[in-house]
């Protein structure tokens, strides 16, 4: 579970980036964050995640306060961030174990998951190489397999689905399913609605820092029926927000 | 001309920092000024010496001969560090996708990385030269030129040194493919100048024996006659120098003939090969092999949190070869150095005393205990901060810095785990350096035992205090990852300190009065022992408080 309680974000020259925004993501829900560039998605991913801290407000993870307990509420998330572009010096094999140490995985678990999702997202033959070597895609693929290797209860994803092939973008959606049909939390940004509209339980749409609407797609429609396709209603909700 | 100066413009902008782009106008200044104070002492240095030596050249009619040492001493300086400035700017930068895909010709993309390269290297050689002049013109009786031949010299000496670097990568680049992976390139051309700076060494050395009656006859037979002995190496170097002490217009003018024919062999070497070499320069291969049963297993094995980390953090380090060079090749260069010494100094009337003799001899005095003692404080302090390890521990993360945020790992416990690779890289030179000297010094093995037991206390101290400083004002924004370690300021002010402390340690038990010196160093040790534990403490608690503001 994530509760976002009235949270603001003001950067230095007083740029608001996130204003006032309170969202609670229940267990077993899975939630899309959409908005136009420069919204303010990735602050509040930061926030969350506690990259950055926020000027006002709280946020708890799975009951756990993010400023206050970062370690332990660390303990309940994992990240894919939205550059993959990390530890490239790496090789695959050795930044999933990296991760798998950070969040206490025990050897014989991890090694079954890795070779699970190394087969399940074609990664098997280049574990042993370098992520320098990687494609983006692929870059992509590990940063998404250290989170699932460790399955924390909370997933929160900045734009997972950015550089995946169709074969390991059909193959997230289906663990994210999962995850959250176990009772679990999954959060993450995108920019692609269909993905948000086949996918998700609830979406939070953001705009100039502030949530614009969240709840059901049924619900939105239904503000808006003149609105006939995606597009549409979301840049009926951005623009007359 | 309009793309090549467009793209000048926006490559210099583009180009090498000493701060991140985040950090304020006064503050630049600020480090500016700081390195202009640094630089200090050694335009000093130049001046100082270049005003010692030039009456007694002059008698022989050799004073042109100290400029072209100068000179030399700057064509070398960048023909050395632009072998690594090169490869970077022409075949690895980050900008170079683009630049294949725009509608440039090779020379115009060729022509603005140079020209950036040759603006940069101004610093060197004016810093070299200026205090150089201002001494010959203070020596007096200079020609009326002297001046505008100076100005002239200081703009279009880089780029000779330039040329030859350039054109040794596009040729290597071109016709080596080894070297297109910019990894091997870098690491292969370091210790390939490792090894070549020692070569130069023993080199010079030799010379300075074999050759001693030729110099002589040329040092007697006036007229700059010494300096044909540059010649061999950068052809320009005599022409300059007579130009600029001489006043001489002929000389001036085949110096910049031979510079704009060295350009032009370059634009036309440039032509023919840079689009073939730095096309696919930036690859990296994979195996692609499939991991074994048992390598799987052996690699899932669950491991402490803080070793995990600091394995981590080496293996960055290892297989990055702007890390690896800076904070690693140290660790073998310095046993290399302290091995090489006794060969550099072979004919120097070393082989005059017996060396056990006069070890035996220092051992038995009462005080020597007490001058390991310091001597071992004093060198875990250069050993400590030298890699660099921790004073760019965080620098080195760059944009990901942010990774160490969320990760479920206590920024205190993170801290440590770099801190300690630092000092375990650290203990690993003083160890090889003990090692190496005990084939050449052969005092007992337990003072050698002090020595590593005594330096590993300030090696701690030295890179808790270096962690410090770099989580103070890491450097986050970089684009080459040699950026981080060697335009790093916390780092440069890191090593600094640790050779101050060095030096004040060893200067320092010199002056103490023999009957409080064993007190002394006993007394230094304990301190020491404190302060390692307590800056150790401190580093952890610190990194709970700037990572939060990160």
């Amino acid at each position: 579970m994530i509760e976002i309680k009235h949270v603001s974000k003001v950067y230095p020259g007083n740029k608001k980036a996130v204003d006032d925004i309170s969202v609670t993501i229940n267990d077993g829900e899975i939630v899309g964050f959409i908005g136009p560039n420069g919204a303010g998605k990735t602050t509040t991913i930061k926030m969350i995640t506690g990259v950055l801290n926020p000027n006002e407000g709280q946020i708890l993870i799975n009951g756990i306060d993010i400023v206050k307990e970062p370690l332990k509420a660390k303990m309940e998330f994992g990240l894919v961030p939205d550059q993959a572009d990390i530890f490239l010096r790496l090789k695959g094999i050795e930044y999933l174990n990296f991760i798998a140490d950070m969040y206490e995985i025990d050897g014989s678990l991890r090694k079954q998951r890795i070779a699970q999702l190394a087969q399940a997202f074609e990664m098997s033959a280049a574990l042993n190489d370098k992520i320098l070597s990687y494609s983006h895609g692929m870059r992509q693929k590990i940063v998404i397999m250290g989170v699932l290797i460790c399955d924390p209860r909370v997933w929160i994803l900045d734009e997972p689905m950015t550089g995946l092939d169709p074969q390991s973008s059909f193959r997230l959606k289906e663990k994210m399913r999962e995850h959250a049909s176990r009772g679990n939390t999954v959060f993450f940004s995108t920019h692609v609605l269909e993905v948000a509209e086949k996918l998700c339980d609830k979406v939070a749409i953001i705009n100039h820092g502030r949530i614009v609407f969240f709840g059901t797609l049924e619900e939105l429609k239904a503000m808006h029926p003149n609105c006939t396709t995606l597009e549409e209603l979301f840049l009926e909700v951005v623009e007359h927000a | 001309m309009r793309k090549y100066f467009s793209l000048t413009k926006t490559l210099l902008k583009s180009g090498y920092q000493v701060t991140d782009a985040k950090s304020k106008k006064w503050f630049k200044v600020f480090l500016y000024l700081l390195l202009a104070v640094c630089f200090l002492p050694l335009l000093g240095v130049i001046y100082f010496a270049v005003e010692a030596a030039l009456p007694a050249y002059a008698r022989m009619d050799q004073s042109a001969t100290v400029l072209g040492s100068l000179l030399f001493l700057s064509c070398i300086i960048i023909f050395i560090f632009s072998l690594f400035l090169i490869p970077s700017i022409f075949y690895f930068s980050s900008d170079l996708d683009t630049l294949l895909a725009l509608p440039l010709k090779s020379n115009q993309i060729i022509g603005a990385k140079f020209t950036v390269c040759v603006l940069y290297e101004y610093l060197f050689s004016a810093s070299i030269l200026i205090p150089a002049y201002l001494a010959y013109w203070n020596y007096g009786d200079m020609p009326v030129m002297f001046l505008p031949f100076g100005i002239i010299t200081i703009l279009l000496l880089p780029i000779f040194p330039l040329v030859l670097s350039t054109l040794f990568t596009i040729v290597l680049m071109r016709f080596v493919p080894f070297f297109q992976n910019r990894d091997r390139f870098n690491l292969v051309t370091s210790i390939l100048l490792v090894a070549l700076g020692l070569g130069f060494s023993i080199f010079m050395n030799s010379q300075g024996t074999q050759d001693e009656s030729a110099m002589l006859k040329a040092l007697f037979a006036g007229g700059n006659s010494l300096l044909d002995v540059f010649i061999k190496f950068f052809p320009i170097i005599p022409y300059f120098a007579k130009a600029i002490v001489e006043g001489s217009v002929p000389d001036l003018f085949l110096a910049i003939g031979i510079t704009i024919i060295a350009l032009a062999v370059l634009m036309s070497a440039g032509k023919l090969l840079y689009f073939k070499g730095a096309i696919g320069s930036g690859e990296s291969s994979a195996s692609h092999k499939e991991l074994s049963e048992r390598k799987l297993s052996k690699a899932s094995r669950k491991g402490n949190k803080i070793w995990t980390y600091l394995k981590k953090d080496f293996k960055v380090i290892w297989r990055t070869p702007a890390y690896f060079t800076n904070c690693l090749l140290m660790v073998v260069l310095f046993p290399v150095m302290v091995l090489a010494m006794p060969l550099l100094s072979q004919g120097e009337g070393m082989e005059a005393f017996d060396l056990g003799i006069l070890i035996q001899t220092i051992e038995r005095s009462d005080e020597f205990l007490a001058y390991v003692i310091f001597f071992s404080l004093a060198l875990g302090f250069l050993f400590g901060t030298f890699n660099q390890i921790a004073a760019t521990a965080i620098s080195r993360e760059g944009a990901q810095y942010s990774v160490m945020k969320y990760l479920p790992m206590s920024y205190r416990d993170q801290i440590h785990a770099k801190l300690l690779l630092g000092v375990l890289v650290g203990l690993i030179a003083d160890i090889a350096m003990a090692l190496s000297a005990m084939l050449f010094l052969p005092f007992s093995w337990y003072y050698y035992l002090i020595f590593c037991g005594c330096s590993a206390i300030t090696t701690l101290l030295g890179n808790s205090y270096s962690i410090m400083l770099d989580l103070a004002k890491p450097k986050l924004v970089w684009e080459q990852e040699a950026a981080a370690v060697k335009q790093n300021l916390g780092s440069f002010i890191a090593v600094m300190i640790g050779m101050a402390l060095c030096i004040v340690l060893i200067v320092v038990c010199f002056f103490i009065p023999q009957a409080w010196l064993m007190v002394s160093a006993f007394g230094a040790l304990a301190a020491m022992c404190i302060l390692a534990l307590l800056f150790y403490f401190l580093a952890g608690k610190y990194a709970e408080r700037a990572m939060r503001k990160l």
